[in-house]
């Protein structure tokens, strides 16, 4: 990684993270934490009551960055065939066409993933890890950068079919929008009473620019002793006694991965142990599986993880 | 230079041993001889030799001093205990042992000396060792671990232990000698110090030296240096003429310095050198039985060893009897026609404990034989003074009895004896030509209006014992310069010699022949009639000469020395104003000896001056040790030669110096959550920040970015400029009792140290 590449990218994220705060004002850290992942090249996953600005926020992201956006409304009757897209026949050419879903842009907005059957989310769900989508044995390349932000309402249980663990490994990070502040939501009603902020938000970067911004994420040096750091993280949670299902392998490398683009973000061209911990909750927590006992003790994931990121030394480097 | 030449560092060692050598030139006034000089200078050398030797094999620290030891160790065999060593030269069990023998004799020997002694072996011993440690210390602080200016304490003690022992310091020009070699050794330090960073100063382009680096301002050298000696010049001159220019503060050091005998005192008004040797047999225990008598002596007086009948300005010395008799020939009985009723008395000695080429006997003894075992042929008598001495012969195990007149006479006889000593006693009328002139006017003053001799010997032995306002101290020291006998004189405090030298000296100032008596007071009666003499029991008395009544003694010591009596014809006066019985403090088993260590009766004297000064640097010394501990850690951390090891070792410092204060701080902690913490803790301006940012930098720089990295590494001085402000404010930050907790008992020496896990409390989010 150049220094001037680096510096591009920098300059281009900080871009983004400034015009997606105007319209989601108030949440500088969720909104770094979804940059964040875009660098990375992984997918975010939005955990949080309804109106808090989920929507909002993976919408402006799409805007900023000026790339091609489409969104999917789950809803349990939306089909697989909705998403990756469908071979049908074409009378004119009397052959099979295949008409591509809504899989096919570089952010693609998954709204209330969790609503649609197992069978259409575990088909989104292959997309994501692949790149590409298979129908009839044919590949199609998906573009990149390719981002998959899923919003998922916790609150409402009633007709929804929550990601199963496997499939919430997919995801890089999950983060909660939390309500906002009482200056930034007397803010946000002043702004939304004239007009719709979304529609003045123009494009400040473009896809090229994103690629490159994903490659030079992945230039960033990792010392030994940070790798050792994000295994012995990842390992306490396995070991913890109120976890029953710790974190994968998966995610010690988008641990990693979300590190690297955070220190770009900051300009850095190495990961400090400070970005592995401050990266730690969102990236491990939704992938962990509490104990009965934690549930009965309201002890959530993160706090599990923020305790293991208080407890676990930093191994001596080098 | 060559890499070995940079770590031998050769200026540097020299300068050390130069710094030793002058400072130990202090030692000058303690030695009545230059003997020492070459000895203590070889080992000064040797310690040079074997350090530089030790770093151009690129020893490790630690076995640096160790192997100067031994060295040393060798040096002390071969030359004190060379038939005991292993091999002929290696300090073996056997010479260690002796070794350690010799320097337990020494130091009771040097406890009861008085400066300047003679150079024995045993003090010898003391010198050679004692400075051959401090040259390892200088060596191992200033040179092994640069640590020029803590090697000052080391040869601060050096300077301050003859100080401490003679009264009024030592002459003045030996503290300028002493600090430039000090003086020295800094300037060799710091030109070895210009020399490591040279380099960086010129080769260092500010563009690479990472982006928060120090601005680096080259070190204008030859300037410094400059002002250097000058501040060292004033520095010294102040320390000179301070003392002078405000009153009270001190009396300046050299005034006691006198012009004909410059520097290197005498040894008291009466030295007494059989004494000296004797006294060293005496002190190692006072308690110690000399020997056991009987006598069928109406009143026994003391046992005499020897009769000093010169002196020669400085010291007492015995001549050389001119005829001798074999000791087993009777001497006839003393003609004295003044005395009336001279009794007949007889006393078996038995000697336990004495090793001595005199025997003691009373006076005036006429005839000595042998009790068990045929006496040694060698013993003799002087008949002049009924001395018995020998050449190569022991008392020790002695056995003999001694047919004595007892030479007791009345006061009338006393006071009708005035005429004119004759001619063949006027050597103990003779004074030397530079007598001072304040002993002949006391003695004028203290003898006027007595009309006969005797008068005038009652006389000074009364202003000796009550009138003149002595006191009695073992432990009194000679200003080195100051004539002896006038320190005495001016002080009135002393011991038996000084009373016994200086009232003989006054009694043939007012022309009565004198000479001081070396031996043992009459000690204790057992209840089996036995008389026992203890090693406390040595004395030293004047005799003073009466026409027709010869030789008599007197007792000008005051009454606290073991036995200590008054004879019949002095001690009227005595008997009238003093009470006859020993109090209970002054009973005979309290009774501290007459030469040794300090009386615990005594109230004139407090405890030594000396062990005073060396409890107190002693107490300096341990109090300093962990800030010289850290200091030489700190400065060992900074100065590692490899750069990323250096930057840990310098956050590790600075994370041990936070604790010791009492902040908190994390080793698990990110080197950001650690300052963060620091930050919050502790109030910071900006250049702490910048400090604190520039560490953080160097750190994340070193654990996290690629080594590749080209970045001109920090050079020690920036690292511990950076350390040295944060470490002030830190101190700023904390109460004065953990500051003091820290530099006296710092966490991170005594165990504890920093907590390698427990991240809790350090950890914060950070804004990365």
């Amino acid at each position: 990684m150049t220094s001037e590449a680096s510096t591009t990218s920098v300059e281009a994220a900080a871009r983004v993270g400034t015009a997606v705060q105007s319209v989601i004002s108030g949440k500088p850290e969720t909104v770094r934490l979804a940059l964040t992942v875009l660098l990375a090249g992984g997918h975010l996953l939005i955990e949080d009551v309804p109106g808090v600005g989920k929507t909002m926020l993976a919408k402006s992201l799409a805007r900023a960055l000026g790339c091609s956006v489409r969104r999917i409304q789950f809803t349990p009757d939306l089909l697989p065939g909705d998403v990756v897209g469908v071979s049908v026949f074409n009378r004119e050419t009397r052959d099979f066409e295949f008409k591509p879903g809504a899989v096919f842009a570089n952010i693609v907005l998954g709204d209330e993933i969790n609503r649609a059957s197992p069978k259409t989310q575990s088909a989104l769900l292959e997309c994501m890890e692949e790149g590409q989508v298979t129908v009839d044995g044919t590949t199609y390349l998906l573009g990149r950068p390719f981002m998959v932000i899923a919003t998922q309402n916790p609150a409402e249980m009633e007709g929804t079919y929550p990601l199963p663990e496997a499939q919430r490994d997919r995801f890089m990070a999950r983060v909660h929008m939390g309500y906002p502040d009482r200056s930034s939501e007397i803010r946000m009603l002043q702004s939304h009473s004239a007009d719709e902020p979304l529609e003045s938000l123009a494009p400040v970067t473009d896809a090229a620019e994103v690629r490159d911004m994903i490659d030079a994420v992945r230039q960033v040096y990792v010392a030994p002793s940070i790798d050792a750091y994000v295994v012995d993280l990842v390992a306490a949670t396995r070991q913890h006694p109120q976890v029953r299902l710790g974190a994968s392998p998966r995610a010690a490398l988008h641990l990693l991965r979300a590190a690297r683009a955070s220190a770009a973000l900051s300009g850095r061209a190495h990961v400090l142990p400070d970005d592995v911990q401050r990266l730690a909750a969102p990236v491990l927590a939704h992938r962990l599986v509490l104990t009965t006992d934690a549930h009965l003790a309201r002890t959530t994931a993160q706090d599990i993880v923020a305790e293991i990121v208080t407890r676990v030394p930093l191994p001596a480097s080098s | 230079m060559t890499p070995a030449l940079v770590r031998i560092r050769p200026a540097a060692t020299i300068a050390a041993a130069i710094a030793t050598m002058t400072a130990s030139l202090s030692v000058v006034p303690l030695f009545d001889s230059g003997r020492w000089i070459v000895p203590t200078a070889l080992a000064i050398v040797l310690m040079a030799v074997t350090g530089a030797f030790s770093r151009a094999v690129a020893l490790p620290a630690p076995l640096q001093p160790i192997l100067q030891l031994l060295a040393l160790l060798t040096l002390l065999t071969l030359m004190f205990a060379q038939p005991a060593a292993a091999l002929g030269i290696f300090p073996g069990p056997v010479a260690l042992g002796e070794l350690q023998d010799l320097t337990r004799l020494a130091l009771v020997e040097a406890e009861a000396a008085l400066a300047p002694v003679p150079t024995t072996d045993t003090l010898l011993l003391l010198s050679v060792g004692g400075i051959g440690l401090v040259a390892l210390t200088v060596d191992t602080i200033g040179v092994t671990l640069r640590l020029p200016a803590l090697a000052g304490i080391p040869l601060l003690l050096v300077f301050a232990l003859p100080a401490a022992v003679i009264r009024g310091g030592v002459p003045w020009w030996l503290l300028p000698l002493a600090v430039i070699g000090w003086l020295l050794l800094l300037a060799a330090d710091s030109r070895d110090d210009a020399r490591a960073w040279g380099p960086l100063l010129t080769r260092r382009p500010a563009a690479q030296a990472g982006p928060r680096a120090h601005p680096r301002v080259p070190r204008p050298r030859a300037a410094s240096a400059g002002a250097a000696v000058q501040v060292a010049l004033v520095a010294v001159l102040a320390a000179l003429l301070l003392p002078t220019a405000i009153p009270g503060l001190s009396e300046p050091v050299w005034v006691s310095s006198s012009g004909d005998r410059p520097g290197i005192g005498g040894d008291g008004p009466v030295s007494v050198d059989p004494f000296a040797s004797l006294r060293r047999d005496l002190v190692e225990n006072p308690e110690r039985e000399v020997l056991r008598y009987r006598t069928d002596s109406e009143a026994p007086g003391y046992l005499r060893l020897v009769s000093l009948d010169s002196f020669d300005g400085v010291t007492w010395r015995a001549s050389e009897a001119p005829v001798r008799v074999p000791a087993n020939e009777p001497l006839g009985p003393p003609e004295l026609p003044g005395i009336a009723d001279i009794a007949e008395s007889t006393w078996d000695i038995r000697i336990s404990d004495l090793d001595n080429a005199q025997l003691p006997v009373p006076y005036a003894g006429s005839s000595l034989t042998a009790l068990a075992d045929p006496l040694d042929e060698r013993w003799t008598w002087d008949p002049q003074t009924r001395t018995v001495g020998g050449v190569g012969v022991s008392s020790r195990d002695a056995q003999y009895a001694v047919a004595a007149y007892d030479i007791d006479p009345t006061r009338a006889e006393l006071r009708d004896a005035s005429k004119r000593a004759p001619d063949s006693l006027l050597p103990y009328l003779q004074l030397p030509g530079d007598i001072s002139p304040q002993l002949t006017t006391l003695a004028d003053e203290v003898t006027a209006g007595a009309q006969t001799p005797y008068a005038r010997a009652e006389a000074l032995v009364d202003w000796f014992t009550e009138d003149g306002g002595f006191s009695y101290s073992t432990n009194v020291v000679t200003p080195p310069g100051a004539d002896p006998l006038e320190s005495f004189l001016d002080e009135r405090i002393g011991y038996c010699q000084q009373f016994a030298g200086t009232m003989a000296l006054m009694a043939r100032a007012v022309g009565i022949p004198s000479r001081v008596v070396v031996g043992f007071t009459g000690g204790r009666l057992t209840d089996d009639g036995e008389y026992v003499v203890e090693a406390r029991n040595a004395h030293a008395w004047p005799e003073l000469w009466f026409s027709g009544v010869g030789w008599v003694w007197f007792e000008p010591t005051p009454r606290i020395g073991a036995g200590v009596v008054q004879p019949d014809y002095s001690r009227d006066r005595a008997d009238r104003e003093t009470p006859e019985a020993p109090t209970p403090e002054e009973a005979p088993e309290q009774q501290a000896p007459d030469v040794a260590a300090p009386l615990p009766g005594t109230t004139t004297s407090g405890p030594p001056v000396a062990l005073i000064v060396l409890a107190a640097v002693g107490l300096a010394v341990l109090l300093a040790l962990p800030t010289v501990i850290i200091a030489w850690r700190r400065r060992r951390r900074t100065s590692l030669t490899d750069p990323r090891a250096r930057i840990e070792a310098t956050w590790r410092d600075l994370g041990e110096s936070v604790t010791d204060l009492g902040w908190t701080w994390s080793l698990a902690a990110t080197p950001r959550e650690a300052s963060n913490a620091l930050a919050r803790q502790v109030r910071l301006g900006e250049p702490e920040r910048a400090a604190l940012r520039r560490l953080v930098w160097w750190i994340e720089q070193v654990r996290y970015a690629p080594p590749a990295v080209d970045v001109m590494p920090p050079s020690p001085a920036d690292l511990r400029a950076d350390l040295a402000v944060l470490r002030r404010a830190a101190e700023r930050a904390t109460v004065r009792s953990r500051r003091i907790r820290a530099r006296l008992a710092p966490r991170s020496l005594w165990g504890g140290g920093l907590r390698e896990s427990s991240v809790e409390g350090a950890r914060v989010s950070t804004r990365v």
